[in-house]
């Protein structure tokens, strides 16, 4: 029996009905009801996984935020990489530890690290939490794992686990 | 409105045609994949907004659902790139390796 989270699953009816609104692409009655009612179906059913822990509005903006100003700058110099006719490029693959209870937003980061060009995340070994970067400039290195762990902790304050949530 | 619209389209169409010329310019797999598989969802999310701009509520609906779509898969099939070249060739142009020595390590 999974507990009621009233608040979770009206956030989850809606946004289905949303997307399914939008895959329509006009706001329309029938359109509106028909994804209200797939919307608590779905959710109704049970189909996909239940999401654990729950969502913070605000830290999870900010962890949008910055993925959106990494995806600028570092397009920016990997454009510059590619513009100019020096190569400065010098690779490696780097292991970053990552804390333990980062574990949880695992595919979070590896998203969002990958997304940004100039890293990219090579493998990754959930039993000692550690990721195997590419970096496009190993120089970069240190600014790179100051950057990751910055990205866990944004992860972690967006997307609490149960056992934190009852804790704070 | 319309410059507004036309610049980012232009814009997107640039990053596109630069990270073509990444795909030719670097010399390995692992940066020709920076270049091309990552500069797409970037081409395609500053395109998609300058057109928004232009096709009303519906299109925008339909462009933010591919953006998010593409936005959380691509990293994937990027990744299994990265470590199928990863295991498949020699990394002798990498400054550092803490994957290959990680996994020999594993071995014995």
């Amino acid at each position: 029996m999974r507990r009621p989270r009233t608040i979770r699953d009206l956030t989850m009816v809606t946004a289905l009905a949303a997307t399914w609104v939008g895959l329509w692409g006009s706001f329309s009655a029938a359109n509106v009801l028909g994804g209200l009612v797939l919307a608590v179906l779905v959710s109704g059913l049970g189909v996909g996984t239940s999401g654990r822990g729950g969502i913070r509005p605000i830290p999870l903006m900010r962890l949008l935020w910055r993925v959106l100003l990494d995806l600028v700058t570092s397009t920016l110099s990997v454009a510059v990489e590619i513009a100019t006719p020096t190569d400065r490029t010098e690779e490696a693959i780097v292991a970053v530890p990552l804390p333990v209870e980062s574990r949880q937003h695992f595919l979070l980061l590896i998203v969002a690290i990958t997304l940004t060009p100039g890293t990219a995340v090579v493998d990754a070994d959930p039993d000692t939490g550690t990721l195997y970067l590419h970096l496009l400039h190993v120089d970069r290195r240190m600014a790179v794992e100051t950057h990751v762990h910055e990205l866990a902790r944004l992860a972690r304050a967006a997307l609490p686990t149960d056992a934190e949530r009852s804790i704070a | 409105m319309t410059i507004v619209a036309h610049l980012l389209m232009a814009l997107g169409g640039l990053i596109a045609v630069l990270a073509g010329v990444g795909l030719l310019r670097f010399d390995t797999n692992y940066a020709r994949f920076h270049a091309a598989g990552k500069a797409s969802p970037v081409a395609f999310l500053v395109t998609a907004l300058g057109a928004s701009t232009q096709l009303g509520w519906g299109g925008t609906a339909r462009l933010a659902i591919a953006a998010v779509a593409m936005v959380l898969t691509l990293p994937v099939g990027v990744h299994l790139l990265f470590r199928a070249v990863h295991r498949t060739t020699a990394g002798d142009h990498l400054a550092a390796d803490d994957l290959a020595s990680a996994e020999r390590a594993a071995r014995y």
